[in-house]
């Protein structure tokens, strides 16, 4: 049996090996490396596209309003994946909350009769907490900025999110400890399902053209700021409902991270208790 | 022509998750395995979309001139999604360990024959 799948292994290896030498050279892929060479500054130009990418090179940023083509890519082109991702983040959350449905029951975590210092042996020196804190408060504020500068500069909701999750995880080792597990995970789920909601709400607002058509953008309200093609400093209000989606998904990836950081946490290091 | 050292670096990391996949025995182990496997294929996807002498595609502040290109965005587009998505299965297959360990006291998959007749 073991020879079995050391030899399927090998094949495998081969396969694969074969295959890569059958594709393009790395650095010049397919697509049309002049795409961005005499592009109009206005209006949708499809002129020398011979793929999607090159689409979405030409005509990205003046179509959404966006600078980050892989923002618009994201949650507009193809924001329909993206909300599926969401919802299976979504459901992961609710597995895990399943999962350890008995744990997170109970009104504390701190089993009757042990000392709370045994359950949890840590140092909690004053110079751990306050660092712990100024950190915390300094990757958080990272974090919101990569969520709202989505659309300008790189990242978006899932980067920004998960980047406050980290703060959440930096918490968790250092010093916090959640007392009531039943108060945080309905906060934390509360604000999670509102994230989600927040994007549906989004995708139906512009039910009338299509499900998550971007119909803040082309110049209709403070959002549509009209954009020429090229490169610019970068303006906050603009790019429609990329925004809006990315602080949806930002906050749906903080609150459903932080949630399975601290169910895994308390759960892993409370004995006797599921 | 050095750049090849990506597609064999995928191939290499592709191949030792599969192999400690089948292999370990462990369940932590596999774990481990399937994120290594993972980040195998989020380097082939941005290998794929790479291009020699070009920039990020990004609009802001960009040094620009009349040759500029720009990396094809669709790949690192879904290699965002696989982050995250890899990111929450592994949250959740740890959390199926945690539980198997504290049922049954053990973590390798050679002792978790089914539940014991009672």
């Amino acid at each position: 049996m073991r020879l079995i799948s050391v030899v399927a292994i090998v094949v495998i290896f081969g396969f694969i090996f074969v295959g890569i030498l059958h594709l393009h050279p790395i650095g010049e892929p397919v697509g049309n490396p002049r795409i961005l060479y005499e592009r109009p500054p206005l209006g949708i130009d499809t002129q020398g596209v011979t793929i999607m990418d090159d689409y979405f090179l030409r005509n990205g940023q003046v179509e959404t309003g966006s600078n980050n083509i892989v923002a618009s890519i994201v949650f507009d082109y193809r924001g329909f994946d993206t909300l599926g991702e969401a919802t299976v983040l979504f459901i992961v959350v609710s597995s895990i909350s399943m999962l350890f449905f008995t744990f997170l029951k109970s009104k504390s975590i701190v089993s009757a009769g042990v000392p709370r210092a045994r359950q949890f042996p840590r140092i909690e020196s004053r110079i751990i907490t306050f660092g712990a804190f100024l950190m915390y408060i300094m990757i958080l504020s990272f974090g919101i900025y990569l969520v709202v500068h989505g659309h300008v500069s790189p990242g978006g909701g899932f980067q920004g999110g998960s980047v406050m999750a980290s703060a959440t995880a930096l918490l968790l080792i250092s010093f916090y400890i959640t007392r009531h597990m039943q108060r945080t995970r309905k906060i934390f789920s509360f604000f999670e399902s509102l994230g989600l909601t927040i994007f549906i709400g989004m995708g139906f607002a512009g039910i009338g053209i299509s499900f998550l058509y971007n119909f803040l953008a082309h110049g209709t309200t403070v959002f549509g700021k009209i954009i020429p093609f090229g490169p610019n400093p970068g303006y906050l209000i603009s790019a429609g409902i990329l925004p809006w989606l990315s602080l949806a998904v930002g906050i749906e990836v903080f609150f459903g991270l932080s949630l399975i950081l601290v169910t895994l946490f308390h759960a892993s290091g409370v004995k006797n208790n599921l | 022509m050095s750049a090849i050292i990506l597609y064999i670096t995928f191939v290499l990391l592709f191949t030792m998750g599969l192999f400690a996949l089948i292999f370990k025995r462990n369940l932590i182990k596999i774990v481990i395995a399937l994120n290594i496997l993972d980040s195998g294929m989020n380097l082939f996807f941005i290998t794929l979309g790479y291009r020699h002498n070009a920039t990020a595609p990004i609009f802001t502040l960009l040094p620009w001139d009349t040759h500029i290109t720009m990396v094809l965005p669709t790949p690192q587009a879904l290699i965002l999604t696989n982050i995250v998505i890899g990111f929450a299965t592994t949250a959740l297959m740890l959390g199926v360990a945690i539980l198997t360990y504290r049922n049954n006291k053990t973590l390798d998959t050679r002792k978790l024959r089914g539940v014991e007749e009672l």
